[in-house]
């Protein structure tokens, strides 16, 4: 038995799934984002993104801010340290199971 | 293998948002277009003497205005050349400023652009602020002509090429630095050097309208280029290759 943890045992339950580590990797790169640009690139419908985006909040990784752009909300999305922390682990612990596979 | 996919399907994902929240190109092509404008200024710049800084005018000399007035052509080595780049600088940021807001309205992304206006101005803020008591005091006059509102463009697009993680940005704020110096020091202190070195060919290639001339048409160019290569990135398919995670 091997005296380190299996890489799986890294990954982070509220990160480890595919839209939610979309949505971090876009906010990796970007100061903030609207709401309608996330869902655009990553083909979500409002309904899902919104719940993605309301899970990623509550465990401090994403801030939203809402406001009026004349008639009409806005929302815009910002990752948090932890966010930007939370998805660089998830990366390293997905190579390291890849090294680990292969 | 999933996870493979999924890690270059982030990877994707990454590089098509920097392209597509990227605007550095037009501040770049702005101001590879106020160095191509300013040939002119340059190309005049041996009709007459360098102006001397006033910076040995006493404190007690009638007042601030007057006194920037007096000294505005050591700021660039001329007046006219001084005043030039006291009215493009201020307009290549304005200009960038509302490009950026509006590449923000399109994208729906945005980066930290203020940080390009704050070096850039405030770049040229304090070169302003280094003609005026005490601060003129404490710049020795052999490195005035270092101070010049080229600085100002090139802080600002090493401050843009950070913020949006693009060499060709920080490599043209190195540049334009580079070139700051370079004008300064064939302007200021080895003027004649390159006619007794080079002879008349040397003279010419080594003049600083030529120096920033080439390099606003470089930065012209990359900038062109940039835009080019950002909007072939934007426009890439981010591959999903599972729907479900390993």
């Amino acid at each position: 038995m091997s005296d380190t943890l299996h890489p799986a045992a890294a990954l982070d339950d509220t990160v480890h799934q595919r839209a939610r580590l979309g949505i971090l990797a876009i906010l990796s790169e970007v100061t903030e984002a609207d709401v309608t640009s996330l869902k655009n690139e990553l083909g979500l419908t409002d309904g899902n993104l919104g719940r993605h985006l309301q899970v990623l909040a509550e465990a401090g990784l994403v801030t939203l801010e809402r406001s009026m752009a004349g008639s009409r909300p806005r929302t815009r999305v910002r990752a948090t340290r932890a966010g930007t922390k939370a998805l660089r682990e998830e990366v390293d612990a997905l190579r390291a199971l890849l090294r680990r596979v292969r | 293998m999933q996870s493979e996919g999924l890690l270059a399907e982030l990877d994707a994902r990454r590089v098509r948002t920097r392209a597509r929240a990227s605007a550095g190109w037009l501040p770049l092509l702005l101001t590879g277009l106020a160095l191509l404008g300013a040939f002119p200024a340059y190309a005049g710049w041996w009709d007459g003497p360098p102006s001397e800084c006033a910076c040995a005018l006493r404190a007690s000399d009638p007042s601030l205005r007057d006194r920037l007035t007096a000294n505005i052509g050591s700021l660039a080595g001329s007046r006219p050349l001084a005043l030039y780049w006291l009215a493009v600088v201020p307009a290549v940021y304005l200009l960038s400023v509302l490009w950026f807001a509006s590449a923000a309205r399109r994208s729906g992304f945005r980066q930290r652009w203020g940080l390009y206006t704050v070096i850039g101005l405030g770049t040229l803020l304090v070169l302003l602020l280094t003609l005026l008591p005490p601060l003129d005091g404490w710049v020795p006059h052999s490195s005035r002509p270092l101070l010049t509102p080229l600085l100002a463009l090139a802080f600002g697009l090493l401050a843009l090429g950070r913020v949006e993680h693009e060499r060709v940005l920080l490599t043209a704020g190195a540049a334009v630095s580079a070139l700051a110096v370079v004008v300064a020091a064939l302007s200021h202190y080895v003027s004649g050097l390159s006619d007794s070195f080079f002879g008349n060919v040397g003279q010419a290639l080594l003049a600083p309208s030529v120096e920033v001339a080439t390099m606003g048409l470089v930065l012209v160019v990359a900038a062109l280029l940039l835009r080019s290569a950002q909007g072939r990135l934007a426009r890439s398919p981010v591959m999903t290759l599972s729907p479900e995670l390993p």
